[in-house]
């Protein structure tokens, strides 16, 4: 929540405010007694709070810190919240790696929001790692040698703590579709382009679909 | 131990992990519990009107509190809050006399506003020591003064400063106006819930 | 003692300390020889001030004790603070001069006389904090000592009453002000902006301003045994009206005492928590805070909203004592219970703010000795800041028995039994920590353990004390005796002991003697028990608390707790030994003998005079003890490093 009150000029319009409110509760008291006005003050009082709550604006996006490299070499970091076998996602990226390339695979261990909460998240890091796994393989097996981290179960958070280590010129980001996004996700492609002053890209995985008309394919070639 | 050789004369630079400037946020964690304070004394006026005193009526027979007198010094505060915004006005936009101007006159108002409380104490016709009434409206009201007190000494400092022209439009470098406005504009609100809670209600 | 840190003074002179004053200039520039003679004349002018103004006002007496007791001590510590040079940066701020760039000559500690003058360095001021805290633990123990000899037998045999009920009002009075709350609050100096990867405090001249208030309320409250007629306050820390209103004039020491102490407490929470908000490493979210910054930001809260009421609540005291007010005067209007339920809407918050940095200082001691990461890290903080909302809402449970309306007591029982809700979550969350680690039983994970079990015997019996009719039948008895003190010294004083061996390597760049420090815990802790078990059954059984003299049925059990006493008395004897020789001659630690994670441990032992010399970046959580490829922080260098690393492994 963000503080009401940061400059004088917040404060002097908390003075007017309470000047009003007070007012009320002046006028309230004299005209039915004491616990009149407390009812009055405090009604009017949750009504102020509410306000300043509702008025809250949203928090601006902070600039990103990131290690830039120090040779020429470009690099491209894969937010892998499904995994790179995907094949929207192994193409996008072989796309995009015109030889010479570093890439960094970074795999959220995405959890649901209870154990988010508490703080269970060994199954989140173990299937994160399968994740990666599978996608270090995938783009080996196209002929691209990418290293790869679990990454925190924020996309967001994962992104900004590679960066610290990891100078990329561009992102992908993959995500799940939309209905089967895993709550973590939302809204990550936006924050990611509003935090990060470079080229992102964003490829949706539907392994189930994929899945499904690989199988179409193989009941047709049988 | 092996003496370290080191290469820095100064710290490293903090990081800013909040968007709030640290001496503001100094200066609100500062007022809340200066309003606890007030908030102790509160409890002191309650219990002894609520729990005490319902029966025999409040103010007790004899008691009179110079309600519009009061009025008038409220008015006075509030106005000297108007004073404290327009100084800050003034200097954002660089305007050295202006801020002086409004320095002063906010100074005046809360010099004003304790010469008259100081008047009215002596021609209440109770004192600290009659009864809990007594106690109570002089703590409320005595705290209240002695944070006027203080403002008006942090007021001073700044019109000091002012005049000798430290302040700026920037941010940074009109704190010492900004932080004597919070608190001042602070002691105003304390002193409307003062005078609704013991004079009016 | 301190290590010598090679300041590189020929290439930047502006940064030397300055040139030492000559002649009578020596006596005029801050520090302890202006305090000499400013102390003096502040006295005389506290003297003049009152007995002029009661000359004016045609008041007599014109020498008034409790009135000049009050003067003097507002006075004279103001005088000691600005000649010691406190308010020094201010006084020139506010005349208006213009602003001198920061040099930093009052950073840092070369030599043992930085620690003897106002110095704004965070890890000076810790070590300032923890030498003051057990110095006052010595003299609060003394007094216990004092107290059990009398209670050994019987009868009256070395004091008086009054003499008695003064030892356990200042024992207690100092061990709460002087001791647990400003120790927590020195560990939390020195640690903090280590582990926050911050430089310093957000205001570093405040923090040093708020140590020296701790040696004032520390002295006034001691000094109130040399008050003429009747010697110490005697009226409990509680200090209850009406007694606290009749009582002789040593009363006023409490009450100014502990406005100095409340004073320092609140700059000091406010500062934790202006740097904890604004001074986080980047990376550094609140949820990747380590344990100990969120039990200190929950306390620092508490302490910044709850303090002023136990200020208020002695400022009523002395009107009523030195202006005859009636606050508390039921005869002129005034509600004697008041006062109780002002005094404890402070001081049950102050058992929380004596008891959750010992919190974090347990998990952190706990995960580093068990290899394992915090069990359940989010819930154990918003289970610190549960406890910090709900700890507003039980103080009338130590008034079940005041006469107070006694509907009140209900919802007051409710809400106390439910504050253990969250507690038990942490106890649960440590169990889970320890289960399936690789315990490693070194002096701090003893003390730490040793915390854990007794911290959850007091919370037992104070579950029993939280229902209302076991509370009738127990409150001021030994049975609630037994309770605080497993409480505070099975709780808090074992953290305390664990936080000052775990850091006494970061501090002192040496290593405490382990053996002695096995020796210490196991001494403490049989000691510990064997005073404080039996309290529970006296205690049942009917012996009252806060008295020299008690029925001799309970005499034997009082024998056993006394001689246990001077044991767990003397078992003090071996730390301070330790401590004092260790730091001399100890062995050097290097950087990381714990190989804990948290930032405080990627720097030097001492730490650089500006903790880092590149502020780290956090990419993980602080806890990732046998995780593979984690990492909490990038330090200066590493990211080549980790580069490189990284390349091989591709």
């Amino acid at each position: 929540m963000r503080n009401p009150i940061r400059t004088e000029a917040e404060a002097f319009t908390f003075v007017l405010v309470c000047a009003v409110l007070f007012a009320a509760v002046a006028v309230a008291g004299v005209l039915g007694g004491g616990w009149v006005a407390l009812g009055v003050f405090l009604a009017l009082g949750l009504g102020v709070a509410i306000g300043i709550y509702m008025k809250t604006e949203p928090k601006e996006a902070e600039p990103a810190v990131w290690a830039r490299g120090r040779d020429d070499r470009r690099r491209l970091l894969v937010v892998a919240n499904e995994t790179v076998a995907g094949r929207a996602l192994r193409d996008e990226v072989v796309r995009r790696v015109r030889g010479g390339e570093d890439v960094l695979v970074v795999c959220p261990a995405l959890n649901s929001q209870l154990r988010h909460w508490t703080s269970d998240e060994d199954r989140a890091r173990g299937e994160a790692q399968a994740r990666l796994e599978e996608s270090l393989a995938a783009l080996a097996d196209e002929g691209v040698r990418a290293r790869g981290q679990v990454g925190d179960a924020d996309p967001v958070q994962a992104v900004e703590d590679a960066l610290r280590t990891f100078g990329a010129d561009e992102i992908v980001v993959s995500t799940h579709p939309p209905g089967r996004s895993n709550w973590l996700e939302r809204g990550v492609v936006e924050r990611v382009r509003e935090r990060f002053p470079c080229p992102i890209h964003h490829v949706v995985v539907d392994l189930e679909a994929e899945r499904g008309a690989a199988r179409a394919g193989v009941d047709e070639a049988s | 131990m092996a003496s370290v050789a080191h290469a820095h004369d100064h710290p490293p630079a903090a990081h800013q992990s909040s968007r709030v400037d640290s001496r503001l946020l100094g200066i609100y964690f500062f007022i809340a519990s200066e309003v606890m304070l007030f908030g102790s004394f509160f409890s002191a006026y309650f219990f002894a009107r609520v729990v005490v005193g319902a029966e025999g009526g409040w103010p007790p027979e004899g008691f009179e509190l110079p309600v519009y007198l009061a009025l008038l010094n409220t008015i006075i505060l509030v106005t000297s809050s108007f004073t404290m915004h327009w100084a800050l006005q003034a200097v954002k936009r660089g305007n050295r006399s202006g801020l002086v101007a409004g320095l002063t006159l906010t100074f005046l108002l809360g010099l004003t506003f304790l010469l008259i409380q100081a008047r009215e104490y002596t021609r209440l016709g109770f004192a600290p020591y009659d009864n809990a009434f007594g106690s109570t409206f002089y703590g409320l009201t005595g705290l209240h003064g002695a944070h006027v007190f203080v403002g008006l000494n942090l007021l001073l400092y700044a019109l000091i400063r002012s005049l000798r022209g430290h302040f700026g439009p920037e941010p940074e470098k009109h704190l010492g106006v900004e932080l004597p406005g919070i608190y001042w504009h602070f002691v105003d609100v304390m002193w409307i819930i003062v005078y609704v809670t013991v004079y009016v209600i | 003692m301190a290590v010598e840190i090679e300041h590189a003074t020929e290439h930047h002179p502006a940064h030397a300390p300055p040139p030492p004053r000559r002649g009578l200039r020596r006596l005029t520039g801050a520090g302890w020889l202006r305090v000499l003679w400013v102390m003096p004349l502040s006295f005389g002018l506290a003297t003049l001030l009152v007995i002029g103004a009661r000359a004016a006002m045609g008041f007599d007496p014109l020498w008034e004790l409790q009135v000049l007791i009050v003067a003097w001590t507002v006075v004279v510590p103001l005088g000691f603070l600005a000649a010691l040079g406190g308010f020094d940066y201010w006084a020139y701020w506010i005349s208006g001069k213009p602003t001198r760039p920061e040099d930093h000559s009052g950073h840092g500690a070369r030599t043992w006389k930085d620690y003897f003058r106002v110095n704004t360095d965070h890890k000076v001021i810790g070590i300032q904090y923890l030498v003051t805290t057990i110095f006052f633990f010595g003299a609060a123990g003394l007094m216990a000592m004092f107290m059990r000899a009398e209670l050994a037998r019987p009868g009256m045999q070395y004091v008086d009453t009054n003499t008695f009920n003064g030892l356990f009002s200042v024992h207690a009075s100092l061990m709460i002000f002087l001791f647990i709350i400003p120790a927590f609050a020195g560990l939390g100096n020195y640690v903090i902006p280590l582990m926050l990867g911050a430089p310093d405090m957000a205001f570093p001249r405040l923090n040093a301003l708020s140590f020296w208030l701790l040696p004032i309320a520390g002295l006034i409250m001691m000094s109130s045994y040399l008050v003429p007629d009747g010697g110490a306050f005697a009226a409990g820390w509680t200090n209850y009206v009406p007694l606290a209103v009749q009582q002789p004039d040593g009363n006023l020491m409490f009450q100014m005492g502990v406005q100095w102490a409340g004073a320092s407490s609140i700059m000091t929470a406010l500062n934790f928590l202006v740097t904890i908000i604004t001074m986080r490493a980047p990376g550094m979210s609140f949820w990747r805070m380590p344990l100990l910054v969120w039990a200190n930001f929950a306390t620092s809260t508490l302490v910044v909203l709850a303090t002023p009421f136990v200020a208020g609540s002695q400022f009523f005291i002395m009107f009523d004592r030195v202006l005859h007010t009636n606050f508390f005067n039921p005869e002129m209007g005034g509600d004697v219970i008041a006062y109780q339920h002002i005094f404890w809407f402070y001081s049950h918050p102050a058992v929380y703010i004596m008891m959750l940095p010992g919190f974090g200082i347990a998990s952190e001691v706990i995960s580093v000795f068990a290899r394992k990461p915090i069990f359940g890290y989010r819930l154990m903080a918003l289970s610190l800041m549960a406890i910090l909302i709900l700890g507003f809402s039980v103080w009338a449970h130590h008034m079940f028995v005041s006469g107070m309306q006694s509907w009140i007591r209900i919802p007051m029982m409710v809400t106390t039994l439910v504050i253990a809700v969250p507690t038990g979550i942490k106890v649960f969350s440590w169990l889970a920590t320890l289960w399936e680690g690789r315990i490693r039983f070194a002096t701090p994970m003893l003390f730490a353990l040793g915390f854990v079990t007794m911290f959850v015997i007091g919370g037992l019996s104070g579950i029993y004390l939280g229902s209302v009719p076991v509370d009738i039948h127990a409150s001021d008895t030994y049975f609630v005796v037994a309770h605080i003190h497993y409480v505070l010294f099975g709780g808090s004083l074992f953290t305390i002991f664990a936080g000052i061996y775990y850091w006494f390597p970061k501090m002192t760049g040496r290593m405490y003697d382990e053996r002695l420090g096995k020796i210490h815990f196991w001494l403490t802790f049989v000691g510990f028990n064997v005073t404080f078990f039996p309290m529970h059954w006296v205690g049942l059984q009917g012996m009252p608390r806060r008295v020299a003299d008690y029925a001799p049925e309970f005499g034997n059990w009082n024998l056993v707790i006394s001689i246990a006493s001077f044991g767990l008395g003397a078992s003090t004897l071996v730390f301070l030994y330790n401590m004092i020789v260790s730091w001399r001659a100890g062995a050097p630690a290097g950087p990381n003998p714990w190989r804990a994670l948290t930032l405080e441990w990627q720097v030097s032992s001492p730490p650089p005079i500006f903790n880092f010399h590149e502020i780290p970046q956090v990419v993980g959580s602080p806890y990732e003890y046998g995780v593979r490829g984690a990492r909490h922080a990038v330090l200066n260098g590493d990211r080549a490093a980790v580069e490189e690393r990284e390349k091989v492994e591709a």
